[in-house]
């Protein structure tokens, strides 16, 4: 069985009043890299900051790395908070040698170390800069090398991609992808579910603070499964209509829809009905452009979980309407 | 404890070593000191001066005509020339006593009497003309207003005679001439009545002058560490002296801590550095690094302290005891402070939210400083003074101003109290701007209250 870098049992944090984590079990394999997943406000930060020991939790226990709290292995963690700066005035290579500091690195290592990050974040011209000098993309490139500089062992990445052009998302994809391959756990929180499912071997969820979906995504895929055929029409539309009445009377469909004017068709499935014998029996009754039977995507997933109700802006109001405790409105 | 030296290097080289710190703390107030002191002495700043040079008209109605005699004697080149002299050497003296660093600039004599001479006016040169007792001082108007003659004096027939305050002389001039010079030819007709005084009381002059010579004190304080001359304002000066720059370095450090907390908070890299600290290590750090540029502040301004006091021959006055204690309420009252300013700098979101919750904070502060300072100026062993001397935001100032008195000090004992009264007040602040510190750093959005900052203490 592997070990857990992150085990979270029971963990519940308040802020006055309002849950902002309720009874939270989760477990972080080591080696994995995982996808935080949930709506805004749902407590992703707030768990991340009770990882870090940020934030204490009011009930439950948490180990990091098999340590009880994060400030007994901090040197051994890196974090790129969702709340991020730099000081505008210091210059890169002093800000990251100050972090590297704090990590406990220091001299020619980590002055050798800050030169080969740069040079793979494509950014070795800046070392000498001042940080306020730099684009909010290179900022954030330098914010990422101060969480990694010092080779941790388990790096927790709070929505990494904001913020970054398509370019550098990818930058940073192949970046985490390399640090993974090196036997690295990581985690990160997105709301860029196409970077999560490409990226992560394990996701998991949570919505308004109880966790919500947990596992690899074979295993998510297999959970929630579409049972969807689509079939693209082969001609000009003209006989589009007479293979809508094709597949709606095959056996094991249980309704049809026309997905957008060219005509594709989305046929969903009845339960325990065999997709292969449908596709075969739909490309048996007349030539068609593609069938294919659908894959679930994250977004699916995050759409079927979360209530529209849950998203941001209902929390937050919930919120605020709590006398204004601004860190309750940071922290969802 | 490597995370908070971490810290605290960082905090202290970041507002250490910037330009605008070591100009704005060090460089200026050493120009400052200098400059003024030098200047002050020498009367420099008194600006260009200008003699007085042109004809005067006298109508003297004196018995005998006595008074323009004696103001002809006035103006006579030889005697005004003298006179400058007299007041050249006088500056120098000055100049060279107020130098507070003494003879670490040379200053050679003829560069001292330069700046000496720019100080005193130049010699005047006057020429006097005698109208006759009844003349109408009317008919002079248009010479006047022409100026052909600088001024016109009418002195009255009793005004050797009337040795009132009431009696006056009249000069009558254009709205052109200065003060300067009209000051000049003022001087130079009291000096003229006066003498004639002296004269007709037969009375020598320069004797009386010598006799009048009121006797100066050396007033020599005794301390523990032997006998120094203070002069007469040792028990005003060095407390004042101590109170300031106890001020500056305490109020440096924490005002720096409290800006640099804002701008981690601010800049959102708060989050990034609690990845690899601990917010009361954070704290502390900062607060230890910011406790050295208080210091430092401390160490150079103190040094010009004992620079002037060695200058002014006062050096015996400040024992190394007194040194100890100034140190010691310093400590007191910087930790006090930054704890405070940590406190409010972690839970504001930018610099116009600290200084509006500075306000009430430094208010009922600087309202026990004022008044202890007040109090102890007035008596500094009063009952006032020991009372205000144990209320904690004002104890480290106000003993320091006590400590500093070398003439009244304060008892041992009460020394020991405000030191354990300060010790224990600092703990506590420190505790609870700890408690602050730690939600207050990552909450962001509306300030919190006085009465939310309490709450704090009870959710951390």
């Amino acid at each position: 069985m592997t070990a857990s870098a992150i085990h979270i049992e029971g963990v519940t944090k308040r802020f006055r009043d309002k849950v902002a984590v309720n009874d939270l079990h989760l477990d972080v394999p080591e080696g994995s890299l995982c996808g935080f997943l949930g709506p805004n406000g749902a407590g992703k930060t707030t768990t991340i900051r009770m990882v870090m020991s940020i934030f204490y939790p009011d009930a439950g226990k948490l180990s990091v790395l098999g340590k009880s709290t994060a400030i007994e292995s901090k040197d051994r963690i890196g974090y790129l908070p969702e709340e991020r700066g730099v000081y505008r005035k210091m210059k890169v290579v002093d800000f990251l040698t100050y972090l590297g500091n704090l990590k406990g690195l220091s001299g020619k290592d980590l002055s050798k170390r800050i030169d080969d990050w740069l040079e793979k974040v494509e950014l070795p011209e800046v070392r000498k800069k001042k940080c306020q000098e730099l684009s909010k993309g290179m900022q954030q490139k330098i914010q990422f090398l101060a969480a990694v500089i010092h080779d941790p062992d388990l790096i927790i990445l709070d929505e990494p991609f904001s913020g970054l052009d398509p370019v550098n998302a990818r930058l940073l994809r192949r970046l985490i992808t390399e640090l993974h391959d090196e036997g690295r756990t990581i985690i990160f929180s997105t709301h860029v579910l196409f970077s999560a499912e490409q990226l992560c071997d394990r996701v998991f969820m949570i919505n308004k603070g109880k966790k919500v979906l947990d596992g690899t995504i074979d295993q998510i895929r297999a959970e929630f499964d579409p049972k969807t055929v689509v079939v693209e029409p082969m001609g000009d539309g003209s006989s589009n209509g007479q293979l809508f009445g094709r597949v709606e009377g095959v056996p094991g469909v249980r309704s049809v829809i026309t997905t957008d004017e060219s005509g594709v068709l989305e046929a969903h499935l009845e339960e325990g009905a065999d997709p292969q014998q449908i596709m075969q029996t739909i490309m048996n009754g007349g030539p068609v452009r593609r069938v294919e039977l659908r894959r679930a995507t994250l977004e699916d997933v995050f759409v079927q979980l979360v209530d529209p109700g849950d998203s941001e802006d209902i929390l937050r109001e919930q919120l605020s309407g709590a006398g204004g405790d601004s860190e309750e409105a940071s922290d969802a | 404890m490597r995370k908070v030296l971490v810290t605290a290097t960082r905090e202290f080289k970041s507002t250490f070593l910037t330009p605008a710190f070591l100009v704005a703390t060090f460089l200026i107030p050493v120009v400052f000191y200098v400059i003024l002191g030098f200047a002050l002495g020498s009367g420099i700043l008194e600006g260009d001066q200008e003699g007085a040079e042109g004809t005067v008209a006298v109508i003297d109605r004196t018995p005998g005509e006595s008074v323009v005699d004696n103001l002809e004697a006035y103006f006579v080149p030889e005697y005004q020339e003298k006179r400058r002299e007299e007041r050249i050497l006088r500056n120098i003296a000055r100049a060279k006593a107020a130098n507070p660093l003494g003879d670490a600039i040379p200053t050679s004599d003829e560069q001292l009497r330069q700046i000496a001479e720019t100080a005193v006016a130049p010699v005047a040169q006057v020429s006097v003309e005698r109208l006759p007792a009844d003349t109408d001082p009317d008919s002079f108007r248009d010479r006047i207003l022409s100026g052909d003659i600088l001024a016109l004096y009418v002195f009255p027939e009793d005004i050797v005679e009337d040795e009132s305050a009431v009696v006056r002389f009249e000069l009558f001039a254009t709205q052109r001439l200065k003060d300067q010079i009209a000051d000049q030819l003022v001087d130079g007709a009291q000096e003229a009545v006066v003498g004639e005084r002296y004269a007709v009381a037969q009375i020598d002059r320069e004797q009386v002058r010598q006799i009048s010579l009121r006797p100066r004190s050396d007033r020599i304080t005794i301390t523990e560490s032997g006998v120094a001359e203070s002069g007469d304002n040792a028990e005003i000066i060095f407390p004042l002296a101590s109170i300031m720059i106890l001020m500056i370095a305490i109020f440096t450090g924490s005002g720096y801590l409290l800006m640099s907390t804002v701008e981690e908070k601010s800049s959102r890299v708060m989050e990034l550095l609690l990845s690899g600290i601990s917010p009361v290590e954070l704290m502390t750090g900062k607060i230890l690094g910011q406790a050295f540029v208080g210091f430092s502040v401390l160490a150079v301004y103190g040094g010009f302290g004992l620079l002037a006091a060695q200058q002014f021959d006062m050096l015996e006055l400040i024992t190394p005891l007194t040194l100890v204690l100034l140190s010691a309420y310093f400590l007191i009252g910087y930790f006090m402070y930054a704890a405070i300013f940590a406190a409010i700098g972690s839970s504001v979101n930018e610099m116009r939210e600290a200084q509006a919750m500075q306000g009430p904070v430094f208010g009922v502060a600087f309202l026990f400083i004022y008044l202890g300072i007040f109090a102890a100026m007035q008596d500094a062993n009063s009952l006032v003074t020991k009372i205000i001397s144990f209320v904690p935001p004002a104890t480290p100032f106000v003993m320091s101003m006590r400590v500093g008195n070398p003439a009244d000090p304060p008892p041992m004992w009460e020394v020991g109290a405000t030191l354990v009264v300060g010790i224990v007040s600092t703990v506590v602040l420190v505790w609870a701007s700890a408690k602050i510190f730690r939600i207050g750093v990552l909450m962001y959005g509306k300030p919190p209250t006085l009465k939310g900052l309490v709450k704090m203490l009870g959710q951390a």
